[in-house]
């Protein structure tokens, strides 16, 4: 028993050449000093473990805020029997999305640098040392995979570049985002020693105003951080809507003033004529025309799209409250809605309203925005707009209603 | 300090293994590994070479007083054409939903380009002027007395 626990030691600390045999090992050491002397050398003298330090702390700020907000918003889209997403606060979602996205963009130079910051040990030499090497290497290598992997889908998603991706999105961005996080938490346990010594109080300052090099490199990231915000935010954040300069959307850019996920050709639904009827299934089903629709008693509400992609846009919808529809056919209460679209196909044709946005007096099924009928693009003849979901599951085109326990 | 290492550790393996079991069953685990492969790759063989070439470059152009300034203008120019290289680009742009990436992405490129070079040039004239100012105080004492 001790002898394979020592055995097991000897594994996890040996030098990998001196388990080859004499002859390969000799070669191995000759090829390996000529690979060595033909290594890049580095000479930043602004790369420095206290740098690193301060951009790994930076990252292990950005990654689990995008991990949680984007958690948050897979619930919603996806939840789990113990999961219940309020209707209120109205703005939650449009802040927690906004936030998932613009923390990716900002995360894009703070990564970079990183990388940048390590970048010698690329080629440090030998390339294993022993086993517990090894092992804290490809650590890194999925650390690594997932961080860059998960950044640059997430920006692709918001510049609906698919094609680069020979998978689906969103599943993907989620699965990766658990390897992410993981591979994160196994970095922070390996080097928080580094980190502590690097930023204790009073380090061995290689002088040579290092610390006045030191700051201007972060500096430098810090200000890529905020001009990449700075220029997109403002799709999710009106008042910067005027900065909004390289952001996929503009709050006030699209039909009647109010940007659009999925238009009318590409859902590929057509315009809705006198035929058009409104189908409630529940305890007393109903079927109910255009004209009978807008008969019903009608409220305006303010509340925000908010797309998963970050951008959001208030508009001022007016509609039947989803609770009038309810009563209508005698839901009871605590009633869930299944909202089934005109769209024949696509991942978002039909979605379940949560009881908690059923109850809300504020969710409407609106037939018209800002004033004017409903544009096709916004779902003509009516849409679901209810306080605080995703702009996906605010169904657009309706024409089924289910009434659900 | 041991304790909460390990437990990171055992959270965070937990986490991966769970991420790639979700992988392999709900997604397609060798395209996406694939994909993750390419981007190390991508920025290993092609982007760090390619950034430090640049800086090489820039430090036997610039003068050495200046160049921490335009280090500076070149690390914010990189972040903000990689963020929205894609956008820019605009191969995801589709007529049939003109409100998806309204706007003219190249302009706005440029546009804030320019601005972040006239905030360089801007704090390299700064510097200059810091320095010289610098160089002539200790003289000014001494002549005093």
């Amino acid at each position: 028993m001790v002898r394979r626990a020592d055995r097991l030691r000897r594994l996890w600390t040996a030098d990998p050449v001196a388990l080859l045999p004499r002859p390969v090992r000799r070669r191995a050491a000759t090829i390996g000093a000529l690979v060595r002397d033909r290594l890049p050398v580095f000479g930043s003298s602004l790369r420095s473990t206290r740098v690193t330090s301060w951009l790994g702390i930076a990252l292990a700020v950005t990654f689990p805020v995008c991990f949680a907000t984007g958690l948050v918003s897979h619930l919603i889209q996806h939840p789990p029997g113990w999961f219940d997403w309020p209707s209120t606060p109205t703005q939650l979602y449009r802040v927690t999305q906004g936030v998932h996205v613009a923390t990716g963009i900002a995360t894009v130079p703070i990564l970079l640098a990183k990388l940048w910051s390590v970048y010698p040990k690329l080629f440090e030499w030998p390339p294993v040392r022993n086993l517990a090497h090894l092992l804290s290497r490809l650590s890194v290598f999925v650390l690594i995979g997932a961080a860059l992997a998960q950044v640059t889908t997430g920006i692709l998603n918001i510049a609906r570049w698919y094609p680069p991706m020979p998978f689906f999105f969103t599943v993907a961005h989620h699965w990766l985002a658990w390897i992410a996080i993981g591979a994160l938490l196994v970095h922070i346990a390996v080097q928080l020693p580094t980190v502590r010594t690097a930023l204790a109080r009073h380090p061995a300052d290689p002088g040579g105003g290092h610390a006045v090099r030191r700051r201007g490199v972060l500096s430098a990231v810090g200000a890529a951080v905020g001009v990449v915000t700075l220029v997109s935010v403002g799709q999710t954040v009106r008042p910067l809507s005027r900065l909004d300069l390289l952001a996929p959307r503009r709050p006030d850019i699209g039909p009647q003033h109010l940007p659009v996920n999925k238009s009318a050709v590409e859902a590929g639904v057509s315009r809705a004529d006198d035929r058009y009827r409104l189908r409630i299934d529940g305890p007393r089903p109903r079927t109910l025309t255009l004209a009978e629709l807008t008969a019903l008693p009608q409220r305006t509400v303010a509340l925000p799209i908010a797309c998963v992609e970050g951008w959001s846009a208030t508009g001022h919808w007016t509609g039947v409250p989803i609770r009038h529809l309810l009563a209508l056919v005698g839901a009871p209460p605590g009633s869930r809605l299944r909202v089934s679209s005109a769209q024949r196909g696509g991942l978002y044709r039909a979605a379940t309203l949560p009881a908690a946005h059923c109850r809300d007096p504020r969710s409407l099924l609106a037939l018209r925005l800002n004033g004017a009928e409903l544009d096709l693009d916004h779902g003509y003849p009516c849409r679901v707009i209810a306080p605080n979901l995703p702009g996906v599951l605010q169904t657009k085109w309706v024409e089924h209603l289910v009434v659900l326990p | 300090m041991r304790a909460v290492r390990a437990a990171l550790v055992a959270l965070g393996l937990a986490g991966v293994g769970y991420g790639a079991l979700g992988l392999a069953t709900e997604s397609r685990p060798v395209s996406v590994g694939l994909f993750a492969v390419v981007a190390i790759l991508g920025h290993d063989l092609l982007l760090a070479p390619l950034a430090l070439l640049v800086a090489v470059l820039a430090r036997r152009v610039v003068p050495a007083d200046l160049y921490p300034v335009v280090r500076g203008g070149l690390i914010v120019t990189g972040a903000v054409v990689l963020a929205f290289l894609p956008t820019v680009l605009g191969f995801g742009h589709r007529t049939t939903n003109p409100s998806a990436l309204p706007l003219d992405y190249p302009l706005g490129l440029a546009v804030t380009l320019a601005a972040v070079w006239l905030v360089t040039a801007a704090l390299a004239v700064l510097r200059r002027r810091h320095r010289r100012t610098d160089a002539s105080a200790p003289s000014r004492p001494r002549a005093k007395p």
